[in-house]
């Protein structure tokens, strides 16, 4: 063949390579484009993770599964890429491009050591090394409070929204910031949010709203229970609350209660004669939860009406809390209750004890739990007083409320 | 649907016969002028007849249509290699079947033309 | 493959043969044009099938932008296809005897990544542009 022979054919032939080029590849067209199969963009951990020389410092939880959302970012550029991983994070087997993705890690509760992924695609690869570290913490959260408290026997605690430490609803403490998530000794308590609500809005009595429980209210406090005996540590999370089977607590009867103990007796002259007027309560609600069981009664006599509320708990102790609205009638009365009708037997811190037959009770409140037959008569009181908090121990241990001791916020940090 | 796409196809249903003609050196009268055009019709409602074919690959009627596209291309092509004027009438058969399509799809209030 | 840079390429390459053969018809005049141009059916093939090649590979190396552009091979390769490019413009619009010579030189991009592919499927590259 003459050179004018070879040429034509070469003319011919040459532009078919570039289509030829297109087909023939294993990653097709992506063969032209891409300088990688897929790029690596620097990773931005979260706070308690370190990452240097391609190793995540991670860390486990006992409580369980941590997720690291987006830790890992991909940006793929070819066709495909295939993840080989010997770790327990659910990462996935191959992400498709041309896209950007970030990949989030589950580490498994428990979960300690050292693994890897590999990312390739042919003879490209990267590789992440991951090591990772059990800590006694509760995961997807870098802050906790470690509050220290001194007291003894079952204590019902309540943290607020705005991170008020109430213990028996009386406010004992503040925290820095509120959550749901409790930490004793390595074990997660049962907590329950409580909904509240003001039973008058826009009334304050000594200071204060009148918080009480109100089912499917905007307000809500995290109640658990904690056995002290002398200093005990909890730690909170600001997480949200874990959501746990567990039987009710036991329900309290609260007009049993105060009609076995005068609660809201008053002596009241009428035209015909003195009478004594007591309340007649009905049930108005109830909320039922593991940590704490509330009824809610309400009812009124003649002189005063009630609005108590009894919080049954599983640990053999339960509170009754209750505020009263005298009518604003001036008159003069002998009578007036709002606990006991018997001599209480002595005080612990602010409370008044009135012992019963194995369960003493425990009175609070802005006055003397009880005047029977005063030889003079007294002005009675007007308008909304409380609250009163009465709380009955049946196992002989509760040395009143316990005090805070010290609060302190510790930071979870990178592990190396 | 992409129009960009349909475009190109109809310039190059017609810049194929052109360059045969021009080639050859044949004269381009009026005659395949007129082919010219009914090609590049013909080549643009087909590209834009299969850029559909993932909604409609199931009804006869599409099937149809581009089935007569392509025979109306045929036609086109064919008018212009012989000259023959005619042939262009057996190319509009294609058309006036889609103008009757979407017409009667219109008077009956239906979403696309494909009837069936 | 992808449609829209092939279709693209191939409409421009038919319109510049078509422009080809306008030129010829003006350069011939009366005379036979295939004793003028010998090998103008192998050159009209060249513009078509030339210009879509070069089209493709343009729109195709472009859609890799930005990380594209910082390969030396990538630029080298868009360099030569639009000189290619413009030799087939030449080709087209001036007819000459020297046409299969400017056509033969014309292929040299697809030479250039033809290699280039060689050298990357040898390597296990899966990019042609390798420096």
């Amino acid at each position: 063949m003459d050179k004018r022979q070879i040429k034509r054919f070469l003319v011919s032939f040459f532009p078919f390579l570039v289509f030829l080029i297109s087909v023939a590849s294993p990653s097709g067209n992506y063969v032209f484009r891409s300088v990688q199969p897929a790029s690596l963009p620097q990773p931005s951990p979260p706070p308690y993770v370190a990452f240097r020389n391609g190793t995540f410092y991670l860390y486990s939880s006992p409580f369980g599964t941590w997720r690291y959302p987006g830790l890992i970012p991909v940006s793929v550029n070819g066709p495909l890429i295939y993840i080989n991983s010997d770790c327990p994070f659910g990462l996935p087997t191959y992400l498709r491009g041309p896209g950007g993705y970030e990949l989030d890690v589950f580490v498994p509760p428990g979960y300690q050591g050292t693994c890897r992924a590999e990312l390739l695609y042919g003879s490209w690869s990267a590789e992440y090394v991951f090591k990772v570290r059990e800590v006694d913490w509760y995961p997807g959260v870098d802050v906790r409070a470690a509050v220290v408290l001194n007291g003894s026997g079952w204590q019902f605690l309540q943290v607020a929204p705005d991170g008020a430490l109430y213990a028996w609803g009386v406010e004992i403490g503040q925290l820095p910031f509120s959550g749901c998530v409790v930490e004793r000794g390595g074990v997660l308590a049962i907590t329950q949010q409580m909904p509240y609500t003001e039973l008058a809005p826009g009334v304050l009595v000594n200071g204060s709203p009148m918080w009480v429980p109100y089912p499917q209210s905007g307000t809500s406090l995290a109640s658990f229970l904690l056995d002290l005996r002398g200093n005990g540590t909890f730690y909170l999370y600001p997480a949200p609350c874990l959501k746990v089977e567990a039987p009710p607590a036991p329900a309290v009867d609260p007009i049993a209660e105060a009609s076995a103990n005068d609660i809201g007796l008053m002596g009241a002259p009428t035209p015909a004669a003195y009478v004594l007027a007591r309340p007649k309560l009905a049930v108005a609600y109830r909320i039922e939860g593991p940590v704490a069981t509330v009824v809610a009664a309400n009812g009124s006599s003649i002189a005063d009406r009630i609005y108590i509320y009894g919080f049954g708990l599983p640990v053999d102790m339960h509170m009754l809390l209750y505020y009263i609205y005298f009518t604003p009638t001036a008159y003069l009365t002998s009578d007036l209750v709002l606990f006991g009708s018997r001599p209480p037997a002595g005080r612990l811190g602010p409370f008044w004890a009135f012992p019963g037959n194995g369960t003493t009770y425990y009175y609070l409140g802005p006055m003397e739990p009880y005047l029977r037959n005063a030889p003079l008569p007294f002005g009675a009181p007007r308008g909304w007083a409380g609250p009163f908090i009465v709380v009955a121990d049946g196992t002989g241990r509760w040395g009143g409320l316990p005090q805070v001791v010290s609060v302190a916020v510790e930071r979870l940090g990178p592990w190396s | 649907m992409d129009p960009v796409l349909a475009l190109m196809a109809g310039s190059i249903a017609a810049l194929i016969p052109l360059l045969a003609v021009m080639y050859k050196g044949s004269d381009l009268d009026y005659t395949r002028a007129a082919g010219l055009i009914s090609s590049f019709a013909a080549g643009f409602v087909f590209g834009v007849l299969a850029q559909l074919w993932a909604q409609f690959y199931a009804r006869f009627t599409y099937l149809l249509a581009l089935g007569l596209m392509s025979a109306s291309l045929g036609y086109s092509w064919w008018g212009i290699y012989r000259r023959w004027w005619t042939a262009y009438l057996f190319a509009a058969a294609g058309w006036i079947y889609l103008i009757v399509l979407i017409a009667a799809a219109r008077a009956l209030g239906l979403p696309d033309p494909f009837l069936i | 493959m992808e449609l829209t840079p092939l279709l693209a390429g191939l409409v421009w390459g038919l319109a510049l043969s078509v422009a080809r053969q306008w030129a010829e018809q003006k350069a011939a005049g009366r005379a036979d044009r295939s004793e003028l141009f010998p090998d103008r059916d192998v050159v009209t093939a060249f513009i078509v099938l030339g210009t879509t090649a070069n089209v493709y590979s343009a729109l195709l190396i472009a859609s890799g932008a930005p990380q594209v552009y910082a390969r030396p091979s990538a630029l080298v390769a868009l360099a030569l296809v639009t000189a290619s490019q413009l030799l087939i413009f030449l080709i087209a619009l001036r007819p000459s005897r020297l046409d299969l010579d400017l056509a033969l030189a014309a292929s040299a991009p697809y030479v250039y990544l033809a290699a280039l592919w060689i050298a990357a499927q040898a390597l296990g590259a899966y990019t042609l542009w390798l420096f």
